[in-house]
């Protein structure tokens, strides 16, 4: 496992400097430069233009703006943003990451929950209304045109209905008086959701080890136990009524990108749990005359889980790609929303800066994918 | 058959080429009964039969605008990009029996522009859809093949592509270059080809590679070119055709994101068209002025969503533990 | 056990709202009873920074002129409290890059910055409201007339201005002229970049000095025109020299220059005073900023007039008075008293145009700024509803088709003359755009009323389909253009019935292949659309034009970075002060990354743009911009094809505004903050 861990981080590093390669020399490729931007207001002089590009080392040949762009890179400062002058890059990502962490994490959490559940129960039920209206609507609605489809949603639900708000992740007269920023309390929630997974894996596992009370209740009660007593701490912190105006302004951005995005995970759970059905173990289950539940969920489902599991990475590259055309529509300010203005701004560092950083996060997500699949399936040990 | 030759040096040409022949005639036959009985399976899936028709009329359509625009529109009012409907005075003007799918809010033939781009559409799907397939068959078949180092290699690189966020790679590209559909397509099939495509068709070559034919096939004398591309890359094929399907779709869906956010350098496509319908504030009209959104819109879906369902009712064809009945 | 697990879930899920649920009632009356605290004011208008935007379709803007408006200002008895109740909220569409003034004059001169920066500094003079007269803001009176003076063997020229007293920063110290110094110094020290090398212009500007706190003496190393002096060192933003001074001593121990720099743009400021209606208090990045009320706002409570005569009036009682332009008498065409009325102003960020017009309809902003308006779709959905006002403005952007002169036949004036008759910018506009946009003639827009020439012919003006064609024809002929089969026009005179087939130039050569470069129609469908129209009408009489849509970048790159192209379609937006006339067409910007590209060059114009630079008479400054005018008109380096109207909406339910006509719209006055009344 180590080894194993070891290698994998060793072709991690090489893939992460491939990237920060290829983000340098295509924005290098790209025609035209920054400082034409300011050679276009004819109120500059022409020395403060030289100055603007040499403060931006434009005016060095290619191969040492590569050398101070590895640097920069490798030391973790990605260079200064040209729109944010003289803000360093990874200061403005830093500050948008965990916004999009924070809510492309729970609604990949989400979806992959609904297409889990739902590719369970079409499968078994093969050929039913269920399969034909899931798949169909499932499919039509992963093809959606995705930015139409998200303003309809805005319209419908924040201003027809007027249940949510429109777009954006904290309500400024609410915000107003409060001491602490936006990012504190996301980076509170990420510690909190962190904790919890922690404990419910902990809880499970050591319910698994003893075995004696795996099959009851009680690890799902102390789970549950544990999901309560986060909102009474929160309550306690003082910052929670600012937790829950962001998570009331995470509702529609979530159902959202849930219902754009389940399909995916149904089809395969779908397609992986008929292929488990017809495996001995489950015949021999249902010919023991297990209750229908019981099979489907406990035989099938479960070792149906694995290859989806791995569509898991999928699931989660694809939502933090697919960030930059919701965080658009929902105005929330996270890294994709910041690329898209970027490009647009030719802010060259940046854009490189949220390449690799968007790079760096689909890596993380297969490594981390990997560990789970060899946790799920004892079958696999890496060598 | 190739190097082959060499065995039977006194065998007489003649035979050898009607040797060939019934070999070709053989493989063909037997292609066809693959085909029948895909065919056979795949009529099964409803879903599937409806899709194959929306791609059908879609096809249609494509081909009906360059005849439409030759016999009874003319140029003027009805150019997608250039034209203006004179009879009305007040645009975007809803459909009537010249129009009949209204103007857009320049006064251009919104059913011009909806025929024109699915035309566009096509081209661009399937051009992405081939290159994927091109490149990621043969890679996979080379990587299965050779293994070792040019396996590790290829998937390798298959690892780095696929690690890259596809979208943001996509609007960073048209972004800064100035891309046309061709390009477009060229770049999306390209990801994939070398990506996550290849890698499935490689897992199914290393299996292909097993089999006993191309043991006999190596034995007979069969060079590495000859075994690659006549025993294992045809046997690929089906798998591969199950991905064309889904580069369409992702191909169709990339462009209309593109067009939307105005990063492409074309001049009239369904994503344009949202996008036109957009920036003259549109958007938020919902029923009053539908025929600006609801065609291109539903063209996507159902385009995109029909691609992908062939694809899934393929998978069945393909992957015979899907099955419903065993054949 | 799916269920007990969704129960579970849901059960957990509603704790968490119910328990979480009872707080924030709590907190927010606190947060009422914080905002009592502060009393503030903006002056608005005049605070344009350039559109960085590249999503804007008028690319960057010749134009940072930093003036504020007039810090006007009126009686205001109600009491603080009522007042700051009042949250003005406005929406904007991006994030600011910085809260630091020097840095958003700087490197980062969004148009969002200064909406939110904007107007919180004092300068010496600024533009009056509606009619951009130029009027005194935080000087007393008119400056001095420049005169010549020896200093230290030097010749240098000068000017006294007297400032007025009792001007307060936020934090209670004097506005003296002392920081009006140090912040010129500052910039020419630093050699500050972005816009401020256009506000203090280091080869005019010498020094300043304090003859005491309120009376100010500029030195010029030459002697200033009117861009340098009147229309830029005069409109400089002054910053406070008690919070900035420890912060500039600190940058210049920094190494070079551009350290120092660096180390001035990334501090952060923390509340620093302000001399605005309005005191910057919040930002949180990426949702809204948020600014409160300066209690201390010199400016509040004065009465503004403008009087039909041309008469400018303004006073705050037991304070100043002051008249200019003529005697005040007659009609006043506008009356307004400062405010500000509101405790705090909110701007929220909303991504998509869609989203903040929502957020309009719903009521969660009074009015959102945006530099291009509302899309047309977007104005009539907004047009009938309950408590909302559309208003419409006219713009300060111009979009014109440039050509090459270096190649033939672009360089050929008949040529150039034939091009703008074919193009039929009142179909276009009025036809095919449906009036989303407004045909434009003139380098100077006739909104600008001050400078604008009405006497300049306008090619095309009003003219046929086939009056046009036979019009460029007879041009083209004229100057010795020759076709192989001439374009023949229907009897009707709407469609041509044979193109022009084999035009040759006067030298007998074919007329070679040319592309227009054209933003493509993602980035602006209305230039788009002008562009490929154009194609299709040079087409027809057979000059062989193909319209390249492309990208923003791309344009800028072939045409100002390499010089490599035909002609180009492209923006800017216009200062009032038409000094851009110099920057876009004398000959000595036509190298590479001038602003010059096309390459015209006629030493007459030449001459008078020279003129104009050293002027510093307001009256002959508009002569010679008339007369240059006059060349541009003939000669043609620019064909200006078309504005577009500025469509705002704000819910007239809640908010309303002394005046709603002006230039460019409300938001030229960053929404007005310190004007807005509430009802």
């Amino acid at each position: 496992m180590t080894n194993y861990l070891l290698r994998r981080s060793g072709q991690m590093v090489l893939t992460l400097f491939l990237i920060v390669t290829l983000a340098f020399f295509l924005v290098q490729a790209q025609p035209g430069d920054y400082a034409a931007f300011y050679s276009l207001n004819p109120d500059i002089p022409a020395e403060a233009r030289e100055q603007i590009k040499a403060s931006f080392g434009l005016d060095k040949p290619l191969w040492q703006q590569y050398l101070i762009h590895m640097k920069n890179t490798l030391t973790g400062n990605f260079g200064v943003s040209f729109g944010h002058y003289p803000r360093p890059v990874i200061e403005v990502l830093a500050e948008r990451l965990p916004r999009t962490i924070v809510l492309f994490l729970s609604a990949t959490a989400v979806s992959f929950y609904l297409g889990f559940f739902l590719g369970k129960a079409i499968a078994w039920r093969r050929g039913g209304v269920l399969e034909y209206a899931a798949t169909i609507s499932g499919a039509t609605l992963f093809t959606a045109f995705t930015p139409a489809f998200a303003l309809m949603m805005i319209w419908i639900f924040a201003f027809k209905l007027g249940w949510l708000p429109v777009g954006k992740f904290l309500d400024p007269l609410i915000w107003r008086g409060a001491e602490v920023t936006a990012n504190h309390v996301f980076s509170y929630m990420l510690a909190t959701a962190a904790a919890f997974v922690v404990f419910a894996f902990l809880t499970l596992l050591v319910a698994r080890k003893s075995g004696r009370f795996a099959t009851g209740r009680l690890p799902f009660l102390i789970i549950a136990a544990g999901a309560v007593a986060i909102p009474v701490a929160w309550a306690f912190t003082g910052i929670g009524y600012l937790a829950l105006d962001i998570l009331r302004h995470m509702i529609l951005p979530i159902a959202t990108l849930t219902l754009i995005s389940f399909a995916g995970t149904m089809l395969l759970t779908r397609n992986s749990m008929l292929e488990t059905m017809r495996e001995d173990y489950v015949m021999a289950a249902r010919a023991k005359g297990l209750p229908e539940k019981v099979v489907r969920d406990r035989h099938a489902a479960r070792n149906a889980l694995l290859p989806v599991i791995t569509s898991l990475v999928y699931s989660l590259i694809f939502a933090i790609d697919g960030s930059v055309i919701i965080e658009g529509v929902f105005s929330w300010p996270g890294t994709g929303m910041t690329l898209l203005q970027a490009v647009r701004s030719e802010d060259l560092p940046l854009v490189m800066g949220a390449m690799v950083f968007i790079g760096l996060f689909s890596l993380l997500a297969h490594v981390i994918v990997d560990v789970l699949y060899v946790y799920l399936d004892p079958r696999i040990r890496y060598q | 058959m190739g190097e082959g030759t060499s065995l039977f040096e006194d065998a007489p040409e003649i035979d050898l080429s009607r040797g060939r022949l019934d070999l070709a005639l053989v493989r063909l036959r037997m292609a066809w009964r693959t085909l029948r009985d895909g065919w056979a399976v795949f009529v099964e899936s409803r879903i599937g039969v409806l899709s194959l028709a929306i791609i059908a009329i879609f096809a249609l359509m494509a081909f009906s605008h360059p005849i439409l625009m030759a016999t009874v529109w003319t140029p003027d009012v009805y150019d997608p990009v250039t034209g203006y409907a004179f009879d009305r005075f007040e645009h975007p003007s809803p459909p009537d029996w010249r129009h009949p799918l209204g103007t857009d809010s320049l006064g251009r033939d919104i059913l011009s522009q909806l025929l024109f781009s699915t035309k566009s559409e096509f081209i661009l799907g399937i051009t992405a859809a081939l290159v994927t397939v091109g490149i990621a068959t043969t890679v996979g078949a080379v990587a299965a093949y050779y293994g070792g180092l040019v396996d590790s290699l290829l998937m390798r690189l298959a690892d780095l592509i696929i690690a890259l966020p596809g979208i943001s790679l996509l609007i960073v590209l048209s972004a800064l270059f100035n891309l046309n559909l061709f390009y477009l397509a060229l770049i999306i099939g390209v990801l994939g080809g070398f990506g996550g495509t290849a890698i499935i068709l490689k897992s199914q070559a290393l299996s292909i590679r097993v089999k006993p034919y191309i043991e006999a096939a190596r034995a007979a004398g069969g060079g590495h070119f000859h075994v690659i591309f006549v025993h294992i890359i045809p046997n690929l094929l089906p798998l591969s055709l199950l991905y064309m399907m889904f580069t369409v779709t992702g191909a169709i869906f990339a462009e209309a994101v593109l067009s939307f956010l105005g990063l492409l350098d074309i001049r009239m496509s369904w994503g344009i068209m949202i996008h036109t319908a957009n920036t003259g504030g549109y958007l938020l009209a919902g029923a009053n002025y539908w025929w600006l959104i609801v065609p291109a819109g539903a063209s996507i879906t159902l385009l995109c969503s029909a691609f992908y369902l062939v694809g899934r009712a393929l998978d069945e064809v393909v992957n015979p533990r899907l099955r419903r009945h065993d054949r | 056990m799916t269920s007990v697990k969704l129960t579970i879930l849901c059960a957990s899920l509603l704790s968490m709202f119910v328990l979480l649920g009872c707080r924030p009632e709590v907190v927010r009356e606190e947060v009422v009873r914080e905002v009592e605290v502060v009393v503030t004011a903006t002056p608005a208008p005049g605070a344009s920074a350039q559109t960085g935007q590249p999503s804007a379709p008028t690319d960057r803007a010749p134009d940072p002129t930093p003036g504020q408006q007039p810090a006007v200002a009126t009686p205001e008895t109600s009491t603080a409290g009522d007042v700051t109740e009042n949250v003005y909220q406005l929406g904007i569409s991006e994030d600011l890059t910085t809260t630091n003034y020097w840095t958003y004059l700087g490197p980062d001169g969004t148009i969002w910055n200064s909406y939110v920066l904007g107007g919180s500094k004092p300068s010496l003079y600024s533009y009056s409201a509606q009619r951009y007269d130029w009027v005194p803001s935080l000087a007393e009176d008119f400056p001095t007339p420049l005169a010549e003076e020896t200093v230290a063997g030097q010749n240098l020229w000068t000017t006294e201005v007297p400032l007025k007293q009792g001007v307060k920063w936020s934090d209670g110290n004097d506005v003296t002229a002392e920081d009006f110094v140090f912040t010129a110094h500052t910039v020419a020290e630093l050699e500050l970049s972005g816009n401020w090398p256009s506000i203090v212009d280091s080869e005019y500007f010498d020094h300043a000095e304090a003859l005491d706190p309120y009376r100010l003496k500029i030195y010029f190393k030459q002697k200033p025109g009117l861009a340098r002096w009147q229309f830029g060192m005069a409109f400089m933003p002054i910053l406070s020299k008690t919070y900035w001074e420890p912060v500039v001593a600190e940058a210049k121990q920094a190494g070079d220059v551009i350290e120092q720099q660096k180390v001035l743009y990334a501090h952060v400021p923390e509340s620093e005073p302000t001399a605005g209606g309005f005191g910057f208090t919040r930002w949180e990045r990426g949702a809204y900023a948020e600014k409160e009320r300066n209690s201390n706002y010199y400016f509040a409570d004065s009465v503004v007039a403008l009087y039909a005569n041309g008469a400018y009036a303004e006073s705050k009682t037991g304070a100043y008075e002051f008249t200019a332009y003529g005697e005040p008498g007659g009609d006043k065409t506008l009356e307004y008293t400062v405010g500000p009325y509101a405790g705090s102003a909110i701007y929220s960020i909303y991504s998509s145009q869609d989203a903040t017009v929502l957020a309009l309809k719903k009521g969660d902003i009074d009015f959102m700024l945006n530099p291009l308006g509302l899309s047309r779709g977007l104005q009539e959905q907004l047009e009938g509803e309950d408590g909302l006002a559309v208003i419409e403005n006219a713009s300060d952007g111009m979009r014109y088709l440039s050509f090459n002169f270096r190649k033939e036949p672009m360089g050929n004036k008949a040529f150039r003359q034939a091009v703008a008759t074919l193009i039929d910018k009142e179909f276009l506009t009025s036809t095919v755009l449906q009036g989303v946009a407004i045909p434009m003639y003139t380098t100077v827009p006739e909104g600008n009323r001050a400078w604008y020439n009405p006497d300049v012919p306008l090619i095309g003006k009003g003219l046929s389909r086939g009056e046009r064609i036979s019009q460029a024809v007879q041009l083209l002929k004229d100057a010795g253009f020759t076709w192989e089969t001439e374009p023949r026009i229907s009897e009707d005179g709407r469609f041509v019935e044979q193109a022009g087939e084999g035009l040759k130039m006067p030298n007998g050569e074919p007329m070679p292949a040319m592309e227009i470069l054209a933003p493509s129609p993602g980035y602006d469908p209305l230039r788009s659309t002008f562009a490929i129209w154009i194609e299709r009408w040079l087409n027809e009489v057979g000059i062989p034009v193909r319209a390249d849509l492309t990208g923003f970048n791309l344009i800028v790159d072939k045409v100002f970075t390499r010089q490599d192209f035909d002609m180009w379609i492209l923006g800017w937006k216009l200062t009032a002060y038409p000094d851009y006339l110099e920057a876009f067409f004398h000959s000595r910007h036509s190298g590479l990354e001038g602003h010059n590209a096309g390459g015209y060059n006629n030493p007459e114009f030449d001459r008078l743009a020279d003129r104009l630079l050293a002027e510093t008479d307001l009256e002959s400054a508009r002569q010679q911009v008339f007369e240059m005018q006059a060349f541009l008109a003939e000669d043609l380096p620019y064909v200006v094809l078309f504005d577009t109207p500025l469509v705002e909406a704000y819910r007239s339910g809640q908010v309303d505004y002394p005046y709603t006509e002006t230039w460019g719209g409300l938001q030229s006055a960053s929404g007005m903050p310190a004007l807005v009344h509430f009802k």
